[in-house]
């Protein structure tokens, strides 16, 4: 994975995944995502991080399934008939993505990538790697580890830098 | 020391690296295993299975740049070679200081692993093992590793005059064409094994390719030499055939008046002598390849098992389906035409269905092994716990075949062996009071394994002093385990099952050999945790025999299928006492906790979903009552309904989610969604923990 991490081979394009959360578009490098299925019954579990929606049966495995609107803070709202699990690997393992919707596989030229701003939620995150500027939006590119390895202490501090920048806004 | 946790390099890549530490393990075990029997009975096979161990280790060792791994196991086959040739005794020291080597070699071993340094000092072993070569015979002149130095092929001069002298000196001349498989990852590695066969089976005059690429590492998939020994051909073929991925070798005696490598001049080194070896394309002889497809096994990586075993899961759950799908049309087309094909249905799957039955068991068997592994590593242990300690203890092992699934025998050895360790530390006496008791001075402890029904049991028993009761008694007290009026009342069953209270350990001093810190309560939560159990027997001067029941496989396991606020719950069934409706249960309230009256019993009640930490609200009022159990602890659960009896595949729930207290894994449901299997050690445990704290907390 790391061979296609822009900032060690610069490859003049990256071959992503985009899906929306409520109105922001997010791209995940596709050779992280095994699939993407419809929602399916989930299974709770007890005791879990409140954005563990819980465990789903994937052909036989059984997978976690996190809500990212949850993860992201971002408010609840029904799930709809384009709600989508997108299936990825990342250093925890196989997870299920609950996304809004997903809208498209694309090719983005490096030209069209940069850095994050600092000052946006996402970058105070962590899990936003780079920002992609196409012809009709922003699309941020996410760091899966980032995003799905935060330990409670680092995600308490994520959420107190969320309040502040909420509070700054 | 210094070099502690340095980085280290070998010339070799993951997959290599896999390989390697594949067969390290596999010839340390080998070492492990003989070496122990050498003291006892050092017949010339085990000799020879000790050296060819040690001799492969040294190639795979050397082969990869491991310099202090080659080093050491040089000096053990010095040891070895003058053992096998008889100018040594397997004396116990000559044992303890190979099995000491063997010790520095696993942790020399895992280095390739680690890439770090463990700073393990190596120097005074070699010098240890050397030393025992001092007292050893003279080395027959005849034999012995000699190091032909004919580079290339062409039977130089000096070559010629070699053989000349070697066959003066009454050694036969051998030709020797060896193939290494083609689908070798690491066929120069082989290759160097095979010169390092030849080294020990005699002197090879030459070579081909030349020794030296072939001690680099890089020679190709054939090796041919001319090799002067005493040891008859097919010997030598034998040995040859036996190193891991050789597809063929040959082994044939030149005649004195046959024409010594003529047509092999030195500047064409390939062509040995025509008809004197098999070209490479050739198949391997009959001999070779008999012994290898005589064993009938292959090695299936242990991934692609797990990998099959979900399929057949699978399976099994489309299977449910299928009936389900199969019921509902039988239900819509009920009396019309269409009827006949829904029976039509119902065959298929009920056929599909016992297919998949023995699919799936059939697999389940390819994932069982016979429990020697298991049992080949006690005899080390007990002979260094017995030296320790000073006890003449004789180890005997019955059951080697007895069959478990591979998760099971991963699980198995740390519980077998700390009881296995307490049977000769504070089991067995010393022999000076066994002589007193009228018993003979060594000990004797017996492991038998056994498959009862869906079960393996192992039993170790010891004829030694056997349990004190009193002391047991008189420690739960002192320890505060126990009341002194309870432990005076309890009979002498009860009193054995204190040894499994944590905190009670009767052993006069703790030793360094089995005072580890860990005792029997950690024993036996382990191995409930497996859905296994452990009882105890014990007649005083009799001796004591602990007997482990473990399921055969952890990948299914029976469990009681209950609901609690819409979650689908697995209790295994071996810690569910009783299932009794909430409707007219003897429930009181005590403190604001409530308890279950149950006979004459009385358990805390707790609500399974809450206890687990669910934190919605309850849909329903909970109609039922799971009675459930852990190490003598019982609790009453709290679920909305009991759906009965399932056998459940257990999954883990991934790295993301981790160990979460009171929940073990997850399994497939017949409509393919998933429930929770519920861990009750931790859960009841957790009670436990629990009410004594409210008990502290109302005192305070």
């Amino acid at each position: 994975m790391s061979a296609r991490n822009p900032a060690e081979s610069p490859a003049a394009e990256e071959h992503v995944v985009i899906f929306r959360l409520d109105r922001e578009f997010y791209a995940i490098d596709i050779h992280s995502v095994q699939e993407i299925v419809r929602l399916q019954p989930i299974t709770a579990i007890p005791g879990s991080d409140p954005w563990v929606e819980g465990i789903t049966n994937l052909r036989g495995r059984v997978v976690p399934v996190v809500d990212l609107r949850r993860r992201c803070g971002i408010p609840e709202s029904e799930h709809t008939s384009e709600t989508r699990i997108v299936v990825v690997h990342c250093s925890a393992g196989t997870v299920g993505l609950i996304v809004d919707a997903v809208t498209e596989v694309l090719r983005i030229p490096a030209s069209a990538i940069e850095p994050p701003n600092a000052l946006s939620q996402s970058a105070a995150n962590g899990y936003l790697r780079a920002v992609a500027k196409l012809p009709d939006r922003l699309v941020s590119l996410v760091n899966l580890d980032a995003l799905l390895g935060l330990d409670e202490a680092t995600a308490a501090a994520v959420d107190e830098a969320q309040e502040a920048l909420d509070a700054a806004a | 020391m210094a070099e502690e946790g340095k980085r280290l390099e070998f010339e070799l890549d993951d997959e290599d690296l896999k390989l390697f530490s594949e067969e390290a393990a596999e010839q340390i075990e080998v070492l492990d295993v003989a070496l122990v029997q050498l003291e006892a009975d050092a017949d010339d096979e085990l000799l020879q299975r000790i050296f060819r161990a040690a001799h492969t280790l040294k190639g795979s060792s050397a082969a990869i740049g491991h310099k202090k791994m080659a080093s050491l196991t040089h000096a053990m086959e010095s040891v070895l070679d003058a053992l096998r040739q008889r100018r040594l005794r397997p004396s116990s020291e000559v044992v303890d200081a190979l099995l000491n080597a063997l010790d520095a070699l696993r942790v020399l071993a895992n280095e390739v692993v680690t890439r770090q340094d463990s700073g393990i000092e190596t120097q005074s072993l070699e010098e240890e093992l050397l030393a025992l070569l001092e007292n050893a015979g003279e080395e027959p002149a005849n034999a012995g590793p000699g190091h032909g130095d004919g580079a290339d092929f062409g039977f130089a001069a000096q070559a010629r005059a070699d053989i000349a002298a070697h066959r003066a000196s009454g050694k036969s001349i051998l030709a020797v064409s060896v193939r290494i498989r083609d689908d070798s990852p690491l066929p120069g590695i082989r290759c160097f094994q095979v010169l390092q066969e030849l080294d020990a089976a005699g002197t090879v005059v030459a070579t081909d390719p030349p020794r030296q690429v072939i001690e680099a590492g890089e020679a190709d998939y054939v090796v041919r030499a001319v090799v002067a020994a005493t040891l008859p051909p097919a010997q030598l073929q034998a040995a040859l055939a036996d190193i891991s991925e050789v597809a063929g070798a040959e082994v044939r005696e030149i005649g004195e008046d046959e024409p010594l490598g003529a047509p092999a001049p030195a500047s064409e080194p390939r062509p040995l002598r025509p008809g004197a070896a098999p070209s490479p394309g050739e198949p391997g002889n009959a001999a070779s390849a008999s012994r290898r497809a005589g064993a009938g096994s292959i090695r299936i990586d242990v991934e692609r098992l797990d990998g099959l075993m979900n399929l057949a899961g699978e399976l099994v759950i489309d299977r449910a389906r299928l009936i389900r799908i199969k019921d509902q049309l039988a239900a819509v087309l009920s009396g019309s035409e269409l009827a006949e094909l829904a029976e039509n249905l119902e065959e298929t799957t009920a056929h599909l269905g016992r297919i998949t039955d023995e699919l799936q068991d059939a697999i389940m068997r390819t994932r069982m092994l016979p429990i020697r592994s298991v049992l080949a590593r006690l005899p080390r242990i007990v002979r260094d716990v017995a030296t320790r300690s000073g006890k003449k203890v004789e180890l005997v092992t019955a059951g080697e075949e007895t069959e478990l699934d591979r998760s099971v025998i991963e699980v198995i050895t740390d519980p077998l062996v700390h009881i296995l360790r307490n049977a000769v530390d504070h089991g067995i006496e010393t022999p000076e009071e066994r002589r007193r008791a009228g018993k003979p001075e060594t000990g004797t402890v017996t492991v038998t394994a056994w498959n009862q029904e869906a079960s393996i049991y192992i039993s170790v028993k010891d004829d030694g002093r056997g349990l004190d009761f009193e002391a047991i008694r008189a420690k739960a007290v002192e320890r505060g385990l126990v009341s002194a009026e309870a432990a005076a009342a309890a009979p002498p069953d009860e009193v054995l099952q204190y040894i499994f209270l944590p905190g009670l350990s009767t052993a006069k001093q703790v030793s360094d050999v089995s005072g580890r810190g860990v005792g029997l309560d950690i024993v036996r939560t382990n191995i409930e945790r497996l859905n296994g159990s452990i009882s105890v027997h014990s007649e005083r001067g009799k001796g004591t025999e602990f007997i482990i029941q473990l399921p055969l496989t952890l990948a299914t396991t029976k469990a009681l299928m209950v609901v609690a606020r819409g979650i689908v719950y697995a209790i295994p069934l071996v810690s569910v006492t009783e299932t009794l409706p909430v409707r007219g249960a003897d429930i009181h309230s005590v403190g604001g906790r409530r308890l279950l009256r149950l006979r004459d019993a009385l358990l805390p009640v707790l609500e399974l979903a809450a206890a687990l930490g669910d934190r919605r609200p309850a849909v329903a009022e909970p109609a039922y009552i799971v009675a459930a159990q852990h190490a003598g602890r019982q609790v009453a659960l709290l679920v909305d309904h009991v759906l009965g009896e399932q056998d459940v595949v257990v999954k883990s729930l991934g790295e993301l989610l981790g160990a979460r207290p009171g929940i073990g894994g997850a399994t497939i449901l017949g409509d393919g969604t998933l429930g929770l299997i519920v861990d009750t050690p931790s859960l009841v445990g957790g009670a436990a923990r629990e009410s004594r704290e409210t008990q502290l907390a109302r005192v305070a």
